[in-house]
C-alpha cells in the first residue's frame, strides 16, 4: 500500500511538473578547472546533468556551491567565481545527483593590472551596446558621438573618446564628471537611456580606464611616441584568437527549457578567459527563445534556435534544441525512400512534427514537370502517366525529364540569373554565348566543381571561354570575391568591406584575403571597341586592407592560399579550397541551392545565406545530400534524383491539420510541399502552351520559350511584371515572391491569353473544328492545362454551364479562360 | 535616319578616298562562287548604276566578270567566271562604275555545288540538301534557317559556315538535331576563323538530320550572308609549321586532325607572305583552306618534351619556330647559339595563322638571365628586338599568357636578323584617277635603323602612271604623292602594288610594299553621334587585300582644284579661311562640292571638341571657292594631315579629286624667348625679350606672369600691349645664387576673341656663371 501511496505521489508531482521520469547518469561541471588572472576577471560554472538518454539538463541555476576558501575565490548562487586573493582554493558543486569539486587559482590578483583598450574598453563599449549599428555604431554616430561600429577601429575610438567634444567625454582628472559614465548611467539625459549601473562590470572597466589616465592602444599612438618618457605608454593588446562557446551543441532535456552559456576567450599568448561577463548574446528568434546578458537561455516552445555570442571581433554561434513533449503525440508518414526521407522525417520526429500524405499523381505529375523542365506537360503525356499502371512510373518520369533538353534550360537559367551579366557588362554576344555555355554544362550534367573551377578560374578571350565573363561581370577584386562567396558559399561577405560584418564571424580580413585572389585579373580587349574581352593574369597587384593599410595575402577565411610566385594563378588555390570534399560550403550551399529550388525554401534559408545564427533547419539531411553530391562526382542529377524520388518531395501540398500543439514551426522542416506562384517565365511558357500561341520576344525567333531567353532584362511586360531578374545581382532574391496588382491585372485583362483562347489559330479554335465531342473538349481542357482529368462533379458544372452558354464555343472559351486564371493553374503544388 | 542617308554618312566619313557618289557596296548576293563554273552575282548598293567592271584580289586570270542586266542605283548583276584552278578562300571585290571603284566588299570562291536558299521561303521551312554542297542565304534576324541531310551510320561530315569572314557582324551558330528533336552537336566560333566556326561530326546512326543555322544572338541585317559549306573537306584551321620555305618540302600537321599529315612543295613562283593554301585529304575528297606564309626563314618544329629550361629544344637562328601549346600550362623552350653583336627581331605570330594564343616571349641571355619579356598585353603581336651583348646559348622561353592550351593554341615565331627596316602604310586603299590627272596618295612610313630616301615604284601600274614626288625623303615619317595618269595612260582597272626600296651605305638595299587596310563593312556608332566607323574585327582580312591598291584610269575631267597653301594654320577661338583654287574646260559648268576629312575634323552636327568646315561650292564664276575651318572650345593644338575632296558632276558620272595639306591647330600667339638662353654673372642682369609671335589674324595684348623664383628679380606681371610684337624685361640676378641654368615658370595669357587663351610657356632658362675669381 505504501508502494502504491508512493507511486502515485511520484505520478502526481511528475505530472504537476511536467517532468518525465529520467534516469540520471551523472553531474558534470565545466571547465574542469578554472585560473583567474587579476582582480577584475571571473569564471563562469556550468553545470550540467547527464541524463540516462545521454541527453544534458542545465542545472547551473539549480545546484549548490561552495568556496574551500573564500578568502581566494568566492561563487555565486547561479555559478559565477569571482577572486578574492590570490591562491588556490576549490569549488564544491553539490546535486543531488552527485557533487564535483573545481580546482580554482587566482594569479595576479594584488598587481597592478591596467585596463587594456582593445580588449577591455571596447568589449565593456559593445557590452553596454554603445557601439552598436543602431547606437553610436552608425556611419553618422548618434547625436554628435560616432563610434566604430562593434569597436573594429580602436584608435579611431580611443580618438573620439578622448578628444573630441572638447576631452568631455572622458576627464581622468575629475573621472566621475566623464561624460561617457555619466550618459551610460543615465545620470544626464541620453536617448539611449541607461547602459550599466555603477556595479556592472562594464562601468567599472570604462571608468578604471579614465582613472588610469586614458591608456591608448598601440594603434593611436605614433611609433615614435611610444618609446617617449613621461608619457602613457600603449598596452600591447593581446590577440583574440579563438571565442569558444559552452555547452555547444546541445539539445536541452525535457522540461529543461533553460541553458546558461558560457563564453570563453582564447588569446595568442595561450591564456583563456572567461568573458561571459563581457561578452554580448542574442539571438534572431526572440518569440521562440530568449537569452539574457549573463548568458542565460529559455526557451518557449519546441525549437532549434542559434544564439550568437559576441566578444570583441570575434564571434561564435551555438545551436541549442528544445522539446516540450505532447503526450498524444505519434509519428506517422509515408514510407522512407532514402536518405532525404531518413533524415526529414527524423527532424520531424524529434520536434514532435508529422508530415502530410503523398500527392496525388494528378499533382506528382504536373509539379514534377514543372520544376524539373520548367514547363507544363501535354495532355497526351499527363494521360499517359495517369493511366500508367506501373509500379515505378514515378521514378521512370523522373529519369525521362532529367534528361530532357528542357530541364538544361530551365535549370541553366536558375544559374543565369545568379551569375549575371547584361549587355552592358558582357555584350550581346557574351549573354548568349554565357547562357549557351551553362545549357551544356547542365545537359552534359557536368561536375559542379569543374564549372566552380573553371567560373574562378577561366582566362583568355571571352569568346572562347565564356567562364571567363565571371570576371567581367566582378570586374574588380572586391566584386569577384563577393560574387564568388554567394555563389559558391552561400555567404553574404559584403558588409565586411567595410568593416567586420556586425552579426558574423566574417572579418574585413576575411573579405580582403578573398579578394586578394582576384587581384591580378586584367582585361584587355575593351580599349580596342571589341565586344569580346581577353582576361589574363599580371605578374604583380595586390589588394590593400583599408583599416590596417597593408596589402593582403589571399585566404581563405583564414586559410592561407600558401606561398605563391608571380607566375602562379592565385585563384587556383582558391578553386582547390572550394572543391575539396572537406570543404564546409561548397557541396552544401549547392545542394541547398537545389533544395530550394524543389520546395522553394532552403535547408539554410535565405538560400545564400550560410552563417553561424542561420544554422541548417536539417543538418543531417544537408550532409546527407552533400556527400552524395560529391560521391557523384559533384554531378546535379544525381542529387535532384535522389530528392525527387523521396517521399519528402512527393508529399502533398496541403499542410498537415492536426500538427501537436507542442511541435515546432512546421516551416523549417519540409512537412508538407510548398505551395508558390509559378515563375514569370514558366507561367508564360505554361500559358502560350496553353493557348497554343507562342510568344514574341524582341530580336528571338517566333517559337522561342521564355525559360529558353538568353537575356534577363528582355523587354516584355509580363515578364517584368512576374518579376524576371534583369540578372543584375547575385540573389535568389531578384525573383520577388510577392503578388501585385500589375500581375492580377495581367491575368485577367491581358488581351493575348484572351485572344489566345479565341483565336482559330489556337489550341482550342483547332480542338473546337476538329469535331470533337464535349467530353472530350473538356477533358483535354482539363488535362492541358491543370494537369488532370474533371472530376465527376466537374464534369457536371461544365455540361451545365455549357447548355446554358448558347455559342458552344463561347462556353468553352469560358471554360478555358476560368482554368487558366485558376489557383490550381497559377500555382505549383 | 534612312538607311540611305545612313549609308551616306557612311561614304563621307569612312572611307578615305572614296567621296560622294562613287558606288557603295552594302553586299554580294550570293557572295559565293564557284570555281570552274560561271555564277550570276549580284552587287546591291548605292551609285551602283553605270557599272563597267569588278575589281577583285585574286590573281590575275582567276576572274572575270560581264555585266548582265541593266544595273539600277541599288544594284547590278555580273555573270563571273572563276577557272576551276582558281584558289579557295575569301577575297575582295570592288565594283568598278564611270565614277570610279567603290568599297571592298569581299566573297568566297568554293569548289562545292552553290545551292541558294530561296528567300521567299517561309521562316521555319526546312531545306533538303544532298551533300556536299555550299548553301547561301540572308542572316535574318531572330530566324533559325534549317537545313535537313541524310547521312550514313558513321559518317563524318565537315561544317563550316562564312560569314563573319565575309565581312560582317554575323556571328552564325551552327546546331545539329537529329529526328526526334535532340541536339546532337552545337557550334559556335571556331578559333582563327573569328566568329565563323569549322567542325567535323562522325554521326553515330544513320538517318534525317536537321541543320540548323542562324546568328548566335540572334541579329540579322539584309546586308548579311552566310555560306553553309557541307561535305567531306578537312576540318583544320592551323598547320604546323605555319611557314614554309618555298620550293622546299614540307610536312604540315594540324592540330585539330592529329592523325593526318600533308606534305607540301609551295612552288617557286609563290609570292611571299601571307596566302590561303588549298588543304585535301585525298584527291577524290573536298577542300579547304588555311593560311600559310611562304618565307625563306627555315622553320623549326616543336619537339616535345621542351617543357623546361634543361630540356629546351635546339633551333637554329634566323629561322621560324612553329609550336604548339598541347595542354593548358604547356610552356616550350627553345635554345640558340648567338654571336656577340647579332641583332635578331623575335616577333610572334598567332592571329593571323587561326590560332587562339597570346603569346608571352621570355628570352633568357648566356647567362641564364632574364634579357627581354614581351607578354602581348595589346591586341598586336608581341615583338621584340635583341643585340646580343654576351655570346652564347639563349634560350627562349614561350607560354600562352591565359596559360591555355590545346589544338587551336599554335604559334609561330619569325627571328629574323635585325637591322634597317622600313615600313609603308597608306590610309587611301583604292585610287581611281582620270586621264591627265592626279589623286593624293598619304603614306606613313616607319623606320628602323634606316633614315635615308626612300624611292617609290608602282607595280603593276599601267603605261603612262606615275608617283610624283618618287622619293620619300631622308628622315620623313609623313608623305603625300601624287599618283599621275598622262593622258595616255588607258583607261581601265588595275591592281597596283606601291614598293618602298632604301639603299643602305653598305650598298644593299632594303625594300618593302606599302600595306593596306580597306573598309569592308560599316557598324553603327552612336556614342559620340559617329555615325559609322571601321568594324572593328576586321582586323584579320584575307591576305590577299593587304598589300594591293585597287587602281582605276577614269577618261579625263574637265576642272581641276587646288589648295594653293600645303601649311594651314587655326587658332583656337577663331576661324580660318583658305581657298581652293579651280579651273574648269570651257562649257563645265558643274558646281564643285567640297569635302575634308582628317585628324581631329568632323561633323559639324557633333557636339565634341573638334574642327569642323564649310565650303562655298565653286561654280564658274567662283573659281576659287573658299572653305573655313571652325573649332570648338577643347580642340587639341596638334597638326595633321587634312585631305580635302573636290567633287563634280561631269555627265552622269561622280568626279572625285583628293588633295592634301596639312592643318597646324595653334593658339594665336607662340610666344619665346630671345636670347633663348641668357647668361649673366651672379649680381648681374640679364635683359630678355619675348616676342609674341602672334597669328596674323590676333592682334590683341598679351600678359604674362612670372615666377617667383629665388635669386632673380624681375617684374611679376608684363604685358606685350596689342600690335607691339614683343616686350623686354630685365632679370636681376642675386650676387649669391649658385652657378648654373636655372628655371622660371612663366604663364601667358590674351583674350582672342571673347575667349582668354591662357597656358603655361616653357620655363625661361638663364644659365648664371660662376663668379670670375
Amino acid at each position: 500500500m505504501r508502494l502504491l501511496t508512493l507511486l502515485v505521489i511520484v505520478a502526481v508531482c511528475q505530472m504537476a511538473i511536467g517532468w518525465t521520469p529520467q534516469a540520471f547518469a551523472g553531474v558534470t561541471v565545466e571547465p574542469a578547472e578554472v585560473v583567474i588572472q587579476g582582480h577584475r576577471a571571473s569564471a563562469q560554472l556550468l553545470v550540467s546533468l547527464t541524463l540516462a538518454d545521454n541527453t544534458r539538463a542545465d542545472v547551473t541555476r539549480q545546484a549548490r556551491y561552495e568556496s574551500v576558501v573564500p578568502n581566494v575565490a568566492i561563487v555565486t548562487s547561479s555559478g559565477r567565481i569571482i577572486p578574492r586573493g590570490h591562491g588556490t582554493t576549490e569549488i564544491i558543486v553539490h546535486h543531488s545527483e552527485g557533487e564535483v569539486r573545481v580546482p580554482v587559482r587566482v594569479e595576479g590578483y594584488s598587481q597592478l593590472d591596467p585596463i587594456e583598450f582593445e580588449t577591455d574598453v571596447i568589449a565593456a563599449l559593445s557590452k553596454s551596446g554603445c557601439n552598436q549599428g543602431a547606437c553610436h555604431g552608425s556611419p553618422q554616430g548618434k547625436n554628435g558621438f560616432r563610434l566604430s561600429l562593434r569597436g573594429f577601429d580602436p584608435a579611431l575610438d580611443f580618438v573620439t573618446l578622448t578628444h573630441e567634444d572638447y576631452g568631455r567625454r572622458t576627464n581622468p582628472n575629475d573621472v566621475d564628471t566623464s561624460l561617457v559614465l555619466r550618459k551610460g548611467l543615465a545620470e544626464v539625459p541620453h536617448q539611449g537611456g541607461a547602459r550599466f549601473r555603477r556595479t556592472s562590470i562594464e562601468y567599472q572597466i570604462l571608468r578604471g580606464w579614465i582613472e588610469n589616465g586614458c591608456r591608448p592602444p598601440v594603434a593611436a599612438v605614433p611609433p615614435q611616441n611610444q618609446q617617449k618618457p613621461n608619457t602613457v605608454k600603449p598596452v600591447a593588446p593581446l590577440k583574440l584568437v579563438r571565442l569558444e562557446v559552452l555547452p555547444g551543441l546541445r539539445r536541452l532535456a525535457e522540461q529543461q527549457p533553460q541553458q546558461q552559456l558560457v563564453a570563453r576567450a582564447h588569446f595568442d599568448n595561450g591564456t583563456i578567459r572567461d568573458v561571459t561577463d563581457l561578452a554580448v548574446f542574442s539571438t534572431n528568434e526572440k518569440e521562440t527563445a530568449d537569452v539574457t546578458s549573463d548568458g542565460l537561455v529559455t526557451f518557449h516552445r519546441t525549437a532549434e534556435v542559434a544564439f550568437l555570442v559576441r566578444y570583441l571581433d570575434r564571434i561564435s554561434g551555438v545551436r541549442l534544441s528544445y522539446l516540450k513533449r505532447d503526450p498524444g503525440y505519434a509519428f506517422r508518414s509515408p514510407s522512407e525512400a532514402n536518405a532525404v526521407d531518413r533524415h526529414v522525417f527524423a527532424k520531424q520526429r524529434e520536434l514532435q512534427l508529422v508530415p502530410t500524405d503523398l500527392a496525388s499523381d494528378e499533382v506528382f505529375v504536373r509539379r514534377l514537370y514543372l520544376d524539373v523542365t520548367g514547363t507544363l506537360p501535354t495532355a497526351e503525356e499527363v494521360r499517359q502517366f495517369l493511366d500508367s499502371k506501373a509500379d515505378d512510373k514515378r521514378a521512370r518520369l523522373i529519369d525521362d525529364l532529367l534528361e530532357r533538353d528542357d530541364y538544361a534550360l530551365f535549370w541553366a537559367m536558375k544559374w543565369a540569373d545568379l551569375m549575371r551579366g547584361s549587355d552592358v557588362t558582357i555584350s550581346q554576344r557574351g549573354v548568349h554565348s554565357f547562357h549557351r555555355y551553362l545549357v551544356e554544362r547542365f545537359r552534359n550534367d557536368r561536375p559542379f566543381d569543374e564549372f566552380a573551377r573553371e567560373t574562378l578560374t577561366s582566362l583568355g578571350n571571352t569568346l572562347h571561354k565564356p567562364a571567363a565573363n565571371f570576371h567581367r561581370i566582378a570586374r574588380t577584386p572586391d566584386e569577384a570575391a563577393e560574387a564568388m562567396a554567394q555563389l559558391f558559399l552561400g555567404v553574404r561577405i559584403g558588409c565586411a568591406k567595410c568593416h567586420n560584418h556586425p552579426f558574423e564571424a566574417i572579418t574585413q580580413d576575411d573579405y580582403y584575403g578573398f579578394a586578394a585572389y582576384f587581384a591580378r585579373i586584367k582585361f584587355k580587349g575593351k580599349q580596342f571597341m571589341l565586344d569580346d574581352e581577353i582576361v589574363y593574369l599580371d605578374r604583380g597587384g595586390d589588394v590593400r586592407h583599408p583599416t590596417k593599410n597593408i596589402n593582403v595575402a589571399p585566404a581563405a577565411f583564414g586559410v592561407s592560399a600558401g606561398e605563391l610566385g608571380p607566375d602562379d594563378d592565385r585563384r587556383e588555390k582558391l578553386a582547390e579550397w572550394l572543391t575539396q570534399r572537406d570543404n564546409p560550403y561548397f557541396a552544401r550551399s549547392t545542394v541547398n541551392r537545389v533544395w530550394y529550388h524543389l520546395f522553394g525554401r532552403g535547408i539554410v534559408e535565405p538560400v545564400d545565406d550560410f552563417r553561424d545564427t542561420n544554422p541548417p533547419s536539417n543538418p543531417e539531411l544537408l550532409e546527407a545530400m552533400a556527400t552524395e553530391f560529391t560521391s557523384s562526382g559533384y554531378r546535379l542529377k544525381p542529387v535532384l534524383r535522389m530528392v525527387l524520388n523521396s517521399s519528402t518531395y512527393q508529399l502533398s501540398s496541403k499542410p498537415v491539420q492536426t500538427q501537436s500543439k507542442l511541435a515546432a514551426d512546421p516551416a523549417p522542416y519540409f512537412t508538407s510541399q510548398s505551395i508558390r506562384m509559378l515563375g514569370a517565365e514558366q507561367l508564360l511558357d505554361a500559358i502560350s502552351t496553353v493557348t497554343g500561341l507562342s510568344q514574341d520576344f524582341p530580336g528571338n525567333p517566333r517559337g522561342t520559350r521564355a525559360i529558353e531567353l538568353a537575356e534577363g532584362a528582355i523587354e516584355h511586360p509580363f515578364l517584368k511584371a512576374f518579376s524576371k531578374p534583369v540578372r543584375d545581382v547575385t540573389c535568389e532574391c531578384a525573383r520577388e515572391d510577392d503578388p501585385s496588382l500589375s500581375q492580377v491585372i495581367h491575368l485577367m485583362n491581358n488581351r493575348d491569353i484572351i485572344y489566345g483562347i479565341k483565336s482559330g489559330e489556337g489550341r482550342l479554335g483547332k480542338w473546337l473544328a476538329s469535331g470533337k465531342s464535349d467530353g472530350e473538349l473538356v477533358e483535354l481542357i482539363y488535362l492541358s492545362t491543370i494537369s488532370r482529368r474533371p472530376t465527376p462533379v466537374e464534369q457536371e458544372l461544365v455540361r451545365k454551364y455549357l447548355a446554358t452558354a448558347g455559342d458552344r464555343a463561347a462556353g468553352f472559351y469560358d471554360l478555358q479562360h476560368a482554368l487558366l486564371i485558376s489557383n490550381e493553374f497559377l500555382l505549383r503544388h | 535616319m534612312s538607311r540611305h542617308l545612313h549609308v551616306t554618312c557612311a561614304i563621307l566619313l569612312t572611307l578615305p578616298s572614296v567621296g560622294w557618289g562613287q558606288a557603295f557596296v552594302e553586299h554580294l548576293s550570293p557572295p559565293v562562287v564557284r570555281r570552274g563554273a560561271t555564277s550570276r552575282m549580284e552587287v546591291l548598293g548605292t551609285e551602283t548604276a553605270n557599272p563597267v567592271g569588278i575589281w577583285t584580289s585574286l590573281s590575275s586570270g582567276s576572274f572575270s566578270a560581264r555585266i548582265a542586266s541593266d544595273a539600277t542605283p541599288a544594284q547590278t548583276r555580273f555573270d563571273i567566271d572563276i577557272p576551276a584552278n582558281a584558289p579557295l578562300g575569301v577575297y575582295g571585290l570592288r565594283l568598278a562604275t564611270t565614277s570610279g571603284l567603290s568599297n571592298v566588299h569581299l566573297f568566297l570562291v568554293d569548289e562545292l555545288p552553290v545551292v541558294i536558299r530561296d528567300p521567299q521561303l517561309p521562316a521555319d521551312a526546312v531545306v533538303p540538301v544532298s551533300l556536299p554542297a555550299s548553301v547561301t542565304a540572308g542572316c535574318r534576324p531572330a530566324t533559325i534557317d534549317r537545313y535537313s541531310i541524310t547521312v550514313a551510320k558513321d559518317q563524318r561530315v565537315a561544317f563550316e559556315v562564312v560569314g563573319n569572314r565575309l565581312g560582317k557582324n554575323y556571328d552564325p551558330l551552327v546546331r545539329i538535331r537529329n529526328a526526334k528533336g535532340k541536339v546532337v552537336a552545337e557550334h559556335d566560333n571556331s578559333i582563327g576563323l573569328l566568329f565563323d566556326c569549322r567542325f567535323a561530326h562522325r554521326f553515330a546512326d544513320a538517318g534525317t538530320y536537321t541543320v540548323e543555322v542562324r546568328d548566335a544572338r540572334y541579329e540579322g541585317d539584309p546586308t548579311w550572308h552566310y555560306v553553309l559549306r557541307m561535305g567531306d573537306f578537312p576540318e583544320a584551321r592551323v598547320a604546323v609549321p605555319s611557314s614554309v620555305v618555298i620550293g622546299n618540302s614540307t610536312t604540315l600537321n594540324f592540330p585539330q586532325m592529329k592523325d593526318w599529315q600533308l606534305p607540301i612543295i609551295l612552288p617557286a613562283i609563290t609570292r611571299r607572305g601571307d596566302a590561303f593554301h588549298e588543304i585535301r585529304q585525298s584527291p577524290t575528297s573536298a577542300a579547304t583552306w588555311i593560311p600559310l606564309n611562304a618565307t625563306d626563314l627555315p622553320p623549326s618544329v616543336e619537339v616535345e618534351l621542351n617543357d623546361s629550361k634543361e630540356t629546351a629544344q635546339t633551333v637554329s637562328v634566323p629561322g621560324t619556330i612553329n609550336g604548339h601549346f598541347s595542354k593548358p600550362g604547356d610552356s616550350d623552350w627553345y635554345a640558340f647559339d648567338l654571336q656577340k653583336d647579332q641583332k635578331l627581331v623575335f616577333q610572334g605570330v598567332t592571329r593571323t595563322i587561326g590560332s587562339a594564343a597570346d603569346l608571352e616571349l621570355i628570352l633568357f641571355d648566356a647567362d641564364g638571365r632574364e634579357a627581354r619579356r614581351v607578354d602581348d598585353t595589346d591586341l598586336e603581336e608581341g615583338s621584340f628586338l635583341y643585340n646580343v651583348g654576351k655570346p652564347g646559348i639563349h634560350r627562349l622561353q614561350v607560354r600562352e599568357l591565359s596559360r591555355d592550351g590545346g589544338p587551336e593554341y599554335a604559334y609561330r615565331i619569325d627571328i629574323r636578323a635585325g637591322g634597317p627596316q622600313i615600313l609603308l602604310q597608306a590610309d587611301a586603299t583604292d585610287l581611281t584617277v582620270p586621264q591627265g590627272n592626279y589623286q593624293a596618295l598619304p603614306i606613313k612610313v616607319t623606320r628602323t635603323e634606316f633614315n635615308g630616301e626612300i624611292q617609290l615604284e608602282l607595280r603593276g601600274a599601267p603605261q603612262g602612271l606615275r608617283i610624283e614626288p618618287a622619293v620619300i625623303p631622308a628622315g620623313s615619317t609623313e608623305f603625300v604623292g601624287q599618283v599621275i595618269a598622262d593622258a595616255a595612260t588607258p583607261e581601265g582597272i588595275y591592281t597596283l602594288e606601291v614598293v618602298g626600296t632604301g639603299a643602305l651605305e653598305s650598298g644593299s638595299k632594303i625594300q618593302t610594299i606599302t600595306r593596306t587596310r580597306p573598309l569592308i563593312d560599316r557598324q553603327l556608332k552612336n556614342v559620340d553621334l559617329i555615325p559609322y566607323a571601321l568594324r572593328e574585327d576586321q582586323r584579320l582580312l584575307p591576305p590577299s587585300l593587304h598589300e594591293n591598291f585597287a587602281l582605276m584610269v577614269v577618261p579625263p575631267v574637265p576642272f581641276t582644284a587646288e589648295v594653293p597653301e600645303s601649311l594651314l594654320s587655326l587658332t583656337r577661338f577663331q576661324t580660318t579661311d583658305f581657298p581652293i583654287v579651280t579651273t574648269r574646260q570651257p562649257g563645265f559648268v558643274s558646281p564643285i562640292t567640297f569635302t575634308v576629312k582628317g585628324g581631329q575634323i568632323g561633323d559639324e552636327k557633333e557636339e565634341r571638341n573638334q574642327v569642323y568646315a564649310r565650303f562655298i561650292p565653286g561654280t564658274p564664276e567662283r573659281l576659287t571657292a573658299t572653305g573655313t575651318f571652325f573649332n570648338r572650345i577643347n580642340t587639341q593644338l596638334i597638326k595633321y594631315r587634312v585631305d580635302l575632296t573636290a567633287s563634280a558632276m561631269v555627265g552622269d558620272r561622280r568626279v572625285n579629286l583628293v588633295r592634301a595639306f596639312t592643318l597646324d591647330v595653334r593658339s594665336a600667339f607662340k610666344p619665346t624667348y630671345e636670347p633663348e638662353l641668357p647668361t649673366v654673372a651672379p649680381g648681374g642682369t640679364a635683359r630678355v625679350k619675348i616676342v609674341a609671335n602672334r597669328v596674323p589674324t590676333f592682334d590683341g595684348a598679351v600678359s604674362f606672369t612670372i615666377g617667383p623664383q629665388f635669386g632673380f628679380a624681375f617684374p611679376s606681371t608684363v604685358e606685350i600691349p596689342a600690335g607691339q610684337p614683343f616686350v623686354e624685361i630685365d632679370v636681376k640676378v642675386d650676387p649669391k645664387l649658385n652657378p648654373g641654368r636655372h628655371g622660371i615658370r612663366v604663364e601667358a595669357a590674351g583674350f582672342v576673341g571673347k575667349y582668354e587663351e591662357s597656358f603655361n610657356l616653357p620655363n625661361l632658362q638663364i644659365e648664371v656663371q660662376k663668379p670670375t675669381p
